[in-house]
């Protein structure tokens, strides 16, 4: 017959159970916070690349952001999320240039407490046009109704370059009012020509973008 | 007691915990907002425009602005359509530079793009087909016979037609407000 020696258990003492039940609460917490500071960190990253780009899904040509693969059938979920998610309607990338600028060229924020002076080259007879957003995609209003130049509104230097300036107060010229908006945001598009346009002509278009100067802030 | 190097001191495993639930939840997010369509500019155009029928924008102002970003560097003509009943037929002239014509899947694809050339005008006759009955091309002779300079066979359940006009200012408004008017998009035989 078997038997239990009962008597060999001895029970912990008080102190080495409290501190295990401790530990395994403490791993318990680490785990549970780990896991939320995941989640948090998942979607705000998710979050972040489709409203922002990055490396993956836009290049930076200067202060201008372009989404590689816009409009394209093979875009990366976060071309097409981004795309989804702000409502914007993107005429592909490959027949269609189309910039987003929310720094100038130096790196600072456009804000629509500070002037600027947008300087583009000779566009040579493309179709381009340039619109000034509030940091929400509202045009801004104001008393001028203006809120773009094109290549047809644009008064261009004797040269085809143009210059197009930004700013609370009316100045001669090509004007753009930009009221009391807060951030803002720059849209250059340029429309590739009827016959296409090869690669190294797209890539050299990338290099010729307008230079966007800050001249000061009230 | 000497202090355990930080390598020691890190729990590892944890470590991995965070990575592989970060980039799962990465993951999850991104795909459910490439699949949330509602606030896509197809979806917000379609609640509020008729289908299957041209419809002339308002001009883009800050109060007439139908979607965030939208250029008002341009009179547009928008076409939520379906061609789940009838094959859609699309016709319109892009006389001059600037002017398009985009063929848009619901989230936000360009199936069809065509851009006016500077030096003549281009006419557009595509016929939008159901994705599984797509037509390869219209018969030489038949291209011939219409002299158009785009005749084309697109396959697409729905999506959204856009033409766009460029804005050359007031004095220009109402020619180029007449040629719009006359781009079609009608339920039709291909």
């Amino acid at each position: 017959m078997a038997s239990i020696d009962i008597e060999s258990y001895e029970p912990p003492p008080h102190a080495t159970l409290a501190r295990s039940v401790a530990g395994i609460l403490l791993r318990a917490i680490g785990l549970i916070l780990t896991i939320m500071l995941a989640v948090a960190v998942g979607i705000w990253s998710s979050r972040y690349m489709v409203s922002r780009g990055s490396p993956l899904s836009a290049d930076m040509y200067g202060p201008w952001q372009h989404w590689r693969d816009v409009g394209r059938e093979a875009a990366d979920p976060y071309t097409k999320a981004h795309i989804a998610s702000t409502g914007k309607l993107r005429i592909a990338s490959d027949s269609a240039g189309i910039f987003e600028a929310r720094t100038d060229t130096f790196g600072a924020r456009l804000h629509s407490s500070c002037d600027y002076v947008i300087e583009g080259s000779n566009m040579a007879g493309l179709w381009w046009s340039l619109a000034v957003f509030d940091a929400r995609g509202h045009l801004i209003a104001n008393d001028a109704n203006r809120y773009a130049f094109t290549a047809d509104t644009v008064a261009p230097n004797p040269n085809g370059s143009f210059i197009v300036t930004l700013g609370r107060d009316a100045r001669p010229g090509n004007w753009l009012p930009t009221s009391g908006a807060g951030r803002l945001v720059l849209v250059f598009t340029v429309l590739d020509p009827a016959t296409g346009i090869s690669n190294a002509a797209r890539l050299a278009r990338f290099k010729s973008l307008p230079v966007i100067r800050r001249e000061g802030c009230s | 007691m000497k202090p355990k190097p930080l390598w020691q001191r890190i729990d590892w495993r944890l470590m991995l915990i965070f990575v592989l639930v970060a980039a799962i939840v990465h993951l999850v997010e991104t795909f459910l907002a490439v699949n949330d369509q509602r606030g896509a500019a197809y979806a917000r155009l379609a609640r509020a425009l008729p289908h299957n029928t041209m419809t002339i924008a308002n001009l883009v102002t800050p109060e007439h602005q139908p979607l965030p970003f939208l250029a008002p560097d341009a009179r547009y003509a928008f076409c939520p359509f379906e061609t789940s009943d009838a094959p859609m037929r699309v016709r319109a002239l892009l006389p001059d530079l600037g002017w398009t014509i985009g063929i848009y899947a619901p989230d936000g694809t360009n199936v069809y793009f065509a851009a006016a050339s500077a030096d003549r005008e281009t006419t557009i006759d595509l016929s939008i087909v159901p994705a599984d009955d797509r037509f390869l091309g219209l018969p030489a002779e038949k291209l011939g016979q219409t002299g158009l300079d785009n005749e084309q066979t697109i396959a697409a359940p729905k999506g959204l037609i856009v033409v766009r006009a460029p804005d050359k200012g007031a004095p220009y408004r109402a020619q180029a407000e007449s040629i719009l008017a006359k781009a079609t998009c009608v339920p039709g035989r291909v």
